[in-house]
């Protein structure tokens, strides 16, 4: 091979591999960062996923609901709007404390909570959930 | 690998009377007897032109093989050379040999035809300059009184240099050559399957993404998306912070005869209403307080100690 061929040759190959070099480290580079992109997002969808079934599942609600009432019958459950108020009145030490447990444990969005004494032995107690 | 860059070769006539080199470097001048040449007028006045007629020029002239052509023009009329480049290579192969190597072949017709009268090329021939042609001619014919290494001294080849193909100068060997090829091949094989890896992987992360969000079912765009997470983060915090407060509330540690009154809690503000023996416990319970909370204010008024925080 000539000398010039034998030039031609080698700056040609070394134009080509660099090119491919170049090319592929784009596309690692590229990749290392949408995988680590991609951990990200599946962490955060699993989170979004999480708080959305938590906070708009209507069932849910619904049963969280039923369970509050079974520990005490409200004196008032009215709809207005969206949102769904439930007043609990002469509540003692363990009816209010069972339903402040079970609130705070439930799922649902409340609006508002109000927690009212109404005398030595009694509490009432509001919530208002959204629906 | 030989040297790339560097140009020592010598100059060296080549005729069949040459003795067989073994080493160094050379720039070949070939003897006409390697070659033929003729002059001749042609209704052509390009050398491209004059190079298509070359063939039929020396119709039924040459002996059986494969001929290339070279023209030149001198005042009006062609110089075409006919030249077999397997007998040359053949010749070339046969004169140098072992580390003997050929940088450039030249035709004497070329490199001589400025030459005044003839010049000796061995002892027995004589290199003649007639009418433009350069011929090799028995020494006896002519009246030589310089010898060819006159010539080749401080001789500067023309441009003329013709591609044999297989002998002409070698920077590296064949077999150097199939190892650089293979060795660039690999890496660059190597590269591009990387690059293909990579750029497949990348597909494969955007269908995985779609997957994700697919099974999640989480809306497409990521505005979409964006959107749908802030509203979920402030209903998860708002949530919280109602909870912690009611949490907070009941968790104080009031005194005999103090008790909560009033607590309510909602996104807007949380406020708790404690009654409380003396003034002096605003203090107390607000610093308590603020170990979890943020307090925006305070009001106490007969006994009554209302407190709001921040949501």
């Amino acid at each position: 091979m000539t000398q010039k061929r034998f030039i031609l040759f080698v700056v040609l190959s070394l134009v080509l591999l660099l090119f491919v070099y170049i090319k592929k480290e784009g596309a690692k580079k590229e990749y290392l960062v949408q995988k680590v992109e991609l951990l990200a997002f599946e962490k955060e969808a699993k989170e979004l996923a999480v708080l959305k079934n938590k906070y708009k599942d209507k069932k849910t609600t619904a049963r969280l609901i039923s369970s509050l009432k079974r520990i005490k019958a409200p004196s008032k459950d009215f709809t207005k709007q969206d949102i769904r108020v439930l007043e609990f009145e002469k509540l003692d030490i363990r009816a209010l404390n069972q339903l402040i447990k079970k609130i705070q444990n439930a799922t649902f969005v409340i609006t508002k909570l109000e927690i009212i004494r109404e005398s030595d032995t009694d509490a009432k107690l509001r919530v208002e959930i959204k629906k | 690998m030989t040297k790339i860059f560097k140009s020592d070769s010598k100059i060296l006539y080549l005729s069949s009377k040459t003795s067989i080199q073994k080493s160094g470097k050379f720039d070949v001048i070939l003897s006409p007897q390697f070659y033929w040449v003729k002059r001749v007028s042609l209704p052509v006045s390009s050398l491209s032109g004059a190079k298509r007629l070359a063939q039929s020029i020396y119709e039924g002239s040459l002996p059986e093989g494969d001929f290339s052509y070279e023209v030149s023009k001198v005042d009006d009329e062609f110089i075409i050379i006919a030249y077999d480049k397997n007998s040359i290579s053949s010749i070339i192969s046969e004169k140098f040999t072992q580390d003997a190597k050929v940088s450039g072949i030249y035709f004497a017709q070329n490199e001589f035809l400025d030459l005044q009268g003839c010049c000796g090329i061995d002892e027995t021939n004589s290199l003649v300059n007639i009418n433009s042609l350069i011929m090799q001619v028995p020494r006896v014919c002519t009246e030589s009184k310089k010898e060819i290494s006159f010539f080749l001294e401080n001789k500067k080849l023309s441009k003329n240099k013709i591609t044999l193909g297989s002998f002409e100068d070698s920077v590296i060997s064949l077999k150097e050559f199939y190892f650089v090829a293979a060795a660039v091949f690999i890496l660059f094989s190597s590269f591009v399957i990387d690059w293909v890896n990579y750029s497949s992987s990348l597909a494969n992360l955007e269908d995985k993404r779609t997957q994700i969000i697919t099974k999640n079912d989480l809306p497409q765009t990521s505005m979409q998306l964006n959107s749908i997470k802030d509203s979920l983060t402030k209903t998860y915090k708002t949530q919280k912070s109602i909870r912690d407060a009611v949490f907070g509330f009941s968790k104080l540690n009031l005194k005999k005869g103090e008790y909560i009154e009033h607590i309510s809690a909602s996104s807007k503000e949380m406020i708790v209403v404690i009654k409380v023996n003396d003034k002096n416990r605003e203090n107390e319970i607000k610093q308590r307080l603020s170990k979890t909370f943020k307090i925006k204010s305070s009001i106490f008024n007969e006994k009554h100690l209302t407190i709001k925080i921040a949501s």
